[in-house]
């Protein structure tokens, strides 16, 4: 059984490339719209990394974060943040929010799957 | 990436050039509505960071200039008037031209995209906010 990943993004297309780039290298995917729908399904179900965006509605990435650490079934998820080149002060505010890493949009699927082997060891 | 991608990216940024018209008209009444900026912004920012992943340079880069602005406005740092709203409104139909070209319609104006990169706030200087 695979590494069971989510990610959270807003833009369906984003979701489309990224799941399918995870799911060709043999991890299981779970999707979520924005922060709200990722607590709702993170709370039933434990998963091994999370990658999210910064900039969505309802709940943004920095809320969905703090939301997973203050948690109880995914505390101590490693979490990825989606970002691009003019988020640059939502790194620092993301790291200490929680967040492990992150990855700058544009990225290449390739540069995706090796940010998260790293990730998960 | 596969064509399925850019496809969906295509069908994306349709909707949510179609929920930013909306929004800016809706603006006009009011203008004060941080839901409603926070709505324009976020249409912005989705349409150009996939529209980067998926090759869309030019929408990428044109959008970001408008991003921009509006993330001044979400900062409170330039007024929502009705100048602004109708420049975004023309940029709105630019990159909605800009989207049509990419897919085998008539190419974009480029003329007209640098006129409204020269009539943006950031660079012919906006309304501050008070």
């Amino acid at each position: 059984m695979g590494k069971i990943i989510m990610t959270v993004d807003d833009s369906a297309s984003v979701r489309q490339m990224v799941t399918f780039a995870l799911k060709q290298n043999g991890y299981e995917v779970i999707e979520a719209v924005d922060g709200v729908d990722a607590l709702s399904k993170l709370s039933a179900k434990k998963v091994d990394l999370l990658l999210t965006d910064l900039n969505m509605p309802k709940l943004d990435g920095i809320g969905l974060i703090k939301g997973v650490r203050t948690g109880t079934c995914n505390k101590f998820v490693p979490i990825v943040m989606l970002t691009t080149e003019s988020q640059g002060s939502k790194k620092a505010e993301g790291k200490s929010a929680g967040a492990s890493g992150w990855i700058v949009k544009p990225f290449r699927p390739e540069q995706l799957v090796a940010v998260v082997r790293k990730m998960l060891g | 990436m596969f064509k399925e991608h850019i496809a969906t990216y295509r069908e994306e940024a349709g909707k949510l050039l179609a929920e930013l018209e909306t929004s800016l008209l809706d603006l006009e009444e009011t203008p004060g509505h941080t839901d409603l900026i926070d709505r324009v912004f976020r249409a912005m920012h989705t349409i150009k960071g996939s529209g980067s992943m998926f090759g869309f340079d030019e929408i990428a880069t044109f959008t970001h200039e408008v991003e921009t602005v509006f993330d001044l406005v979400r900062n409170g740092k330039l007024l929502v008037t009705k100048e602004l709203l109708d420049l975004n409104l023309k940029s709105r139909d630019y990159i909605y031209s800009l989207l049509k070209a990419s897919a085998g319609g008539h190419a974009a104006e480029k003329q007209h995209g640098e006129s409204l990169r020269r009539t943006s706030p950031t660079r012919a200087g906006g309304q501050p906010s008070p």
